[in-house]
This record gives structure tokens, C-alpha cells and sequence, in this order.
């Protein structure tokens, strides 16, 4: 139950960029990891990072 | 969102856009973790979310004949179609989406930071752009209207009809050849050949401009035999103007158990594909002597010679060589 009640918070943020919603409202979404003080969040894009060459390959 | 086509028990739906045809009770997610059936409807959780975004110089996706020396806006959500066991790139592509920090940003916001960054085209990339197919659909369709060019770094793990409507916004693609061995395929990307063949081949037919990379990793797919059946499939099928890129492999995620690839193996990579009448060969990763540089295939001499993700030298005046005027194949404005 935890875990659909959770894909239903993450599909409500990604329809509601879908729908031309913007950043800005931090949204902070728990798992059984929120317990554990590890919740992820939506957050502001860092333009400075944006700026970096990834980490990532590719 | 590509269902529908098949049956499916009752309140179930099968995702059809890859090859793996997940059938999602409710409530349940696919098997790339970032589509899921939500009130009997497929949703695609990561649309707009993207997990990181970067601009990075073309040559890092590997594209070596499409805008050199230009910055591409790489963008990537959570997620993957396939599970191999050696991903660069696992902390991000086998992760649930709702394990990373993400970024609103829709799709008009990826075009408008495109163009604040001062990049002419836009990756999508790091992990499974076919898996979020929606929003790289999206985006690249927007990015086409603003004048952007699309550019894709995927696995090529994707049925044909998303893979036919996502290629009209595409302008380029680096399609991962794995490896030529299905049965490889299956154990170490839990995934299959033919499906992978058939993306790059169709891709190429529908006008997007592809290079391939072929990662090569001690002991599986490093023997002369293996390097050249990756060549001469791509000679044959794609043409010999086709860029290669051997790729050099480095222990990672379930695969720590291997050395990371020799550059002498590199080498010999390039000169088989070379060998197998292939015109541009590259051989990266794994720093090669001139295995970055592009040479005329006329006159044999450096036209972009590159170190690193940087063009350091160019002798490419409107798409020919600066020595020789041979035509060298590419998008290259």
C-alpha cells in the first residue's frame, strides 16, 4: 500500500509538468526511506551543475 | 503510451514499447521501474523529472561526425529497458525514480535551458532514453520546432512502431551493439540481439545520422572473431561510412570481476574494423594513440583530431577534408 500510495504522488509530479506546471514547489516524497531521514525531493535545477560535464557516461 | 495492442487480464495493460511487452497488474510498475499501471492506465512516472542535466561537449555521447566541437544539453531520467551487468551509469538507470533528487522540467523548460546554455542540439542520454519515451518524444519534437537538433545515446532496446514515430524528431543516435551473441545478450544484459539489430538498421533507413559503439570487455566479446562480426555487420548493413566506436570496458556495478579493457586490445579493435573496410574507427575510453582522431579515408591524413572530449585540431572545410577535399561523411552544421 506504501508503495502505491508513493507512485501516486510521483505520477501526480510528473503530470503535473506534463501539464507546463513548473519547478518550484518542493515536493518531499517518502517511502519507508523517509523513516530512515533519506527522503527525495524535487529540487530547484542548480545552474551550476547544469554547466558541468556529467559524471555519467554518455 | 504504446498499450492496448495486446490482451491483458482485466484491470491489467501491457506496455508495448520495448521489446520485453511487461504485462502490469495494478498498481504494479514495468520491469524499466519508471512505467506503471495507475488506475488500469500506463503511466510514465518520470515524465519531466529529469534525475540529471548536464551540458557536455557532442564528442562525450560518442558522436564524432555530428557538430564537432559544439555543447549538447544531456538530460536523463531514472530508468532502463535492459539490466547489464557491467552499466556505467547503474546508480541512475537501475534506480527507482523515487531514489534520486530530480528536476521539474518539462519539456519547453529542457528547450529554453538548451538555448540559455547556448547548445544547438540536445541528448538524450546516461541512461534509457526509450524508456522515457515520452518525454524525450516531447522535448525533441519541441526541440525541432525551435530549431534544436534531437540526439539520442540508447541501447536500441525498443519495438519498432515507437522507435518509427520517435525517428522523426531524431537527428542522430550512438545505438549501443552490445555485443553479436544473443546468448550474451541474455546473460549479461538480460536482454536480446534482434530487437537490437533491428533498431539500428531501422534507424539508419529512417534518416537518422548513427555511429555505434561496441564496448569491448576482456574474455567476452574481445576475440578477433567477436570484433570483427560487430564491423562487418555494420559495414554491410549500415554502409562503411558508418563511424565504430570500440569502446574500452571498466569494471563496474556486477561485473568487478573483469580487468578493465588493455588499450593493445583497442588497438587491435581498430585496425579489424578498419580491416573489415570500414572508413572511421575510433577507439575510446582508453586513451589510444590517434584512436579519437577522424582521418580522410582518401588521403589518410587528420581532419579532426581530438583529445579527450576536445577538438584540437580541424581541417574540415563544408563537410570535406582540408588536405585532399574528399567528401567525409556527417552532419557537420
Amino acid at each position: 500500500m506504501k508503495r502505491r500510495v508513493f507512485l501516486r504522488s510521483l505520477a501526480a509530479a510528473a503530470a503535473g509538468t506534463a501539464a507546463g506546471g513548473a519547478a518550484g514547489r518542493p515536493v518531499r516524497w517518502s517511502r519507508a526511506r523517509a523513516g530512515r531521514g533519506v527522503a527525495r525531493r524535487i529540487l530547484p535545477l542548480d545552474p551550476a551543475a547544469v554547466l558541468r560535464p556529467a559524471r555519467w557516461a554518455g | 503510451m504504446y498499450t492496448g495492442g495486446v490482451s491483458a487480464a482485466a484491470g491489467s495493460v501491457v506496455c508495448e514499447l520495448c521489446p520485453r511487452m511487461c504485462e502490469l497488474a495494478p498498481g504494479r510498475r514495468g520491469d524499466c521501474r519508471i512505467r506503471a499501471n495507475l488506475d488500469g492506465k500506463l503511466t510514465a512516472l518520470t515524465y519531466g523529472l529529469p534525475c540529471s542535466v548536464h551540458v557536455d561537449p557532442v564528442e562525450k555521447k560518442p558522436l564524432f561526425h555530428f557538430l564537432p566541437g559544439t555543447p549538447i544539453l544531456s538530460i536523463a531520467t531514472a530508468g532502463c529497458t535492459l539490466h547489464c551487468r557491467n552499466c556505467q551509469n547503474w546508480e541512475i538507470s537501475q534506480a527507482n525514480p523515487e531514489d534520486l533528487d530530480v528536476a521539474a522540467l518539462p519539456p519547453e523548460d529542457v528547450v529554453a535551458l538548451a538555448r540559455r546554455t547556448g547548445c544547438p542540439s540536445i541528448a538524450y542520454t546516461y541512461t534509457e532514453p526509450l524508456a522515457y519515451f515520452e518525454y524525450t518524444l516531447d522535448a525533441s519534437a519541441r526541440a525541432r520546432e525551435a530549431g534544436l537538433r534531437n540526439v539520442l545515446v540508447t541501447a536500441g532496446y525498443i519495438n519498432e512502431p515507437p522507435l518509427r514515430e520517435l525517428a522523426r524528431v531524431t537527428d542522430a543516435a550512438n545505438i549501443d551493439l552490445k555485443f553479436m551473441s544473443d546468448r550474451l545478450y541474455r546473460e549479461v544484459c538480460d536482454g536480446t540481439l534482434a530487437p537490437v539489430l533491428k533498431a539500428i538498421e531501422l534507424s539508419k533507413s529512417l534518416g537518422v545520422w548513427v555511429e555505434v559503439t561496441n564496448l569491448v570487455i576482456p574474455t567476452l566479446n574481445d576475440s578477433d572473431d567477436a570484433l570483427r562480426d560487430v564491423a562487418r555487420w555494420i559495414r554491410r548493413t549500415l554502409g562503411p561510412d558508418t563511424p565504430l566506436h570500440y569502446s574500452g570496458f571498466h569494471p563496474q556495478h556486477r561485473m568487478r570481476n573483469l580487468p578493465p579493457t588493455p588499450a593493445d586490445t583497442l588497438r587491435r579493435a581498430r585496425q579489424i574494423g578498419l580491416a573489415e573496410g570500414l572508413r572511421h574507427v575510433y577507439a575510446g575510453n582508453v586513451t589510444v594513440e590517434d584512436g579519437e582522431t577522424t582521418h580522410c579515408p582518401a588521403c589518410r591524413k587528420p581532419v579532426l583530431r581530438r583529445v579527450r572530449f576536445e577538438v584540437v585540431e580541424r581541417h574540415l572545410a563544408g563537410g570535406a577534408c582540408g588536405w585532399c577535399a574528399e567528401s567525409i561523411a556527417g552532419v557537420w552544421k
